[in-house]
């Protein structure tokens, strides 16, 4: 954690953060479910997050659901930190495989979601640095081109083929045995 | 559609969201297509933006240090190589459409006016060809189609000596690769020349280490043997050891070259009533142990497992027995005679045999096969895996002779 070394731990847990919208909302949140961004961790560390972080890049609709993911894994990593230095039993192993069960219906749940918030949980994702939501959710988009053809993928996506029909051809023949 | 305030709102529309226009997160996404050889081809179609990125050397090196990362899964096996008449790599894909690449897409066409060649083997992706016409060694990744070349030392090994002349190699990377680095970047060859076994008193077998990183050639060191060393059968690593088979003139053993101590040593095969002239022998690679030896005579193969016993020689223990008629369900009319180990992938653990033409390739840790083709040739297979096959570009012919 990025305080811990103050050795007032407990304090540093339940320290808060004021988050702020690009529409200007206010988001309190405790130091550990921030921590989750690399972004904001570093802004910690610099001391500026007197009076409130601005992203002026992530709006309140997105900001809410960056922070619902962050609240839930922060729990997961709090867990996993325990697990790892005391606890060793298989009960506590079996508590812990039921959290990870847990948190994948989480993350799945969380990905149903239209593909305009999903690309805009990318971009929060790649602006805040959350590692985690970063790879969900562009392990999402990848799962959807999966078995998918350049025309179903172009047209899913909205993209114009700018291939010359010369140039479409050349790489047809050369991955022929790609779309067999 | 564009909000004032915020640059990601946008306004109810029937057209599809487009893909975020940054070429970081669309890598990020492209890493995440499955590590399947027809994923970044069929990605290289979309459009424009999309081909220039999976076709990038340094996005197909991410790409496989991802997957590679990601549970250290190993990449699928393709196929495998075998050397053609003019001594270069030729591919024969073993995996189902749509991840069936042919041949022509991975196999180093052979120039016109051709050196002599002899392909090697791979390790790492790698393939290593000695050009005996002008005494270097090539390596050569058919997925990015980049070589390297190093000269042999000439002072060690002689071209226009047959039993002076490289006789086998072995190539290993650091794993560095994975990590997405070139895996040009930091590699080591090791040449092996041996003395004629049959004529001299005390033969020998002699090696030298390369190591790309200092551009030296090690001293040659050298061992007595007492069997000949095959030249096309290429090396196994166990552990920090590179493993060669010794057969010939009613002996049997295996060269060992420790990597870490920079010794070279013959150590003993296993002894048993059913290991004849006739069976084939196949070094193995085995998580637990280390060291195995696959043999197989007719359609039973046994598997041994060596371990380094206090008297310099190695305990063999007979691991396990497989009846592979049984296994394979082979019909009763097969010529159980005709069987052939045709190579092993010692990244997989996976072994490739033939029986009566028929070519099997057998998991040996779940014991799963697949019956692949019928053949009339007996060539060594060098199994070939990857994550990944470049979208479009050429593989890059004629290197060889170029230079």
């Amino acid at each position: 954690m990025a305080s811990a070394g103050s050795g007032d731990e407990k304090a540093a847990a339940a320290a808060m953060i004021t988050l702020i919208s690009s529409d200007n909302e206010k988001f309190e949140v405790t130091e550990a479910t921030a921590t989750l961004s690399q972004t904001i961790r570093h802004m910690i560390e610099d001391g500026c997050t007197d009076g409130g972080v601005p992203l002026p890049n992530v709006t309140s609709k997105i900001l809410a659901r960056v922070i619902e993911y962050c609240k839930k894994h922060a729990t997961a990593a709090a867990g996993e930190e325990g697990s790892s230095s005391s606890f060793s039993d298989a009960a506590f192993l079996e508590v812990d495989r039921a959290f990870l069960e847990e948190l994948e219906e989480f993350d799945d749940a969380f990905l149903e979601v239209d593909r305009a918030t999903l690309f805009d949980l990318i971009l929060a994702a790649n602006y805040l640095d959350i590692k985690g939501l970063l790879n969900l959710t562009c392990q999402k988009v990848a799962d959807s081109v999966k078995g998918k053809t350049p025309e179903q993928i172009r047209e899913m996506y909205n993209i114009v083929n700018d291939l010359t029909p010369e140039e479409e051809a050349e790489i047809r023949r050369e991955t022929q045995w790609a779309f067999e | 559609m564009m909000s004032s305030e915020g640059s990601m709102i946008r306004g109810g529309s029937s057209s599809p969201a487009p893909l975020p226009d940054n070429d970081d997160l669309l890598r990020e996404i492209f890493l995440r297509l499955p590590p399947r050889p027809s994923s970044l081809p069929r990605a290289s179609l979309v459009c424009k933006r999309w081909g220039c990125l999976v076709s990038d050397p340094q996005f197909l090196r991410r790409f496989t240090a991802f997957h590679h990362g990601r549970r250290q899964q190993q990449p699928p096996l393709l196929g495998f190589f075998v050397e053609d008449q003019h001594g270069y790599p030729s591919f024969t894909p073993t995996l189902d459409p749509p991840d069936r690449v042919p041949s022509a897409r991975l196999s180093l066409q052979a120039p016109r006016r051709g050196d002599l060649c002899y392909f090697l083997g791979f390790r790492h992706g790698l393939a290593l060809i000695h050009n005996k016409t002008r005494h270097h060694i090539t390596l050569w990744d058919p997925v990015e189609g980049s070589r390297r070349r190093v000269a042999v030392p000439q002072a060690w090994f002689d071209n226009s000596d047959p039993r002076l002349d490289v006789c086998n190699a072995a190539l290993l990377c650091d794993d560095g690769h994975h990590a997405g680095r070139a895996p040009l970047d930091a590699f080591k060859v090791v040449l092996v020349r041996t003395d004629d076994v049959w004529s001299d008193a005390d033969p020998h077998a002699f090696n030298s280490l390369y190591d790309s990183t200092t551009g030296v050639w090690g001293d040659l060191i050298s061992t007595s043997i007492t069997a000949p060393l095959l030249m096309l059968t290429p090396s196994i690593l166990v552990g920090d050891s590179l493993c060669w088979l010794l057969r010939g003139y009613g002996n049997t053993g295996i060269l060992v070259f420790d990597l870490a101590k920079n010794s070279l040593a013959q150590i003993n095969a296993p002894v048993d009533d059913h290991i004849t002239g006739k069976s084939r022998l196949q070094i193995l690679w085995m998580e637990d142990s280390g060291l195995g030896l696959a043999v197989l005579s007719g359609v039973r193969m046994q598997l041994w497992e060596g371990k380094a016993s206090s008297e310099a020689g190695v305990g063999w223990t007979l691991q396990k027995t497989i009846q592979l008629n049984q296994l394979l369900s082979l019909r009763s009319s097969i010529d159980e005679s005709w069987a052939m180990i045709h190579g092993y992938d010692e990244d997989g653990h996976v072994i490739f045999v033939s029986i009566d033409h028929e070519v099997f390739t057998i998991e040996l840790k779940s014991m799963q096969f697949k019956n692949l083709f019928r053949t009339n040739n007996t060539p060594a297979y060098h199994p070939y895996r990857s994550f990944c096959i470049r979208g479009s570009g050429d593989v890059g012919a004629d290197i060889l002779n170029r230079t």
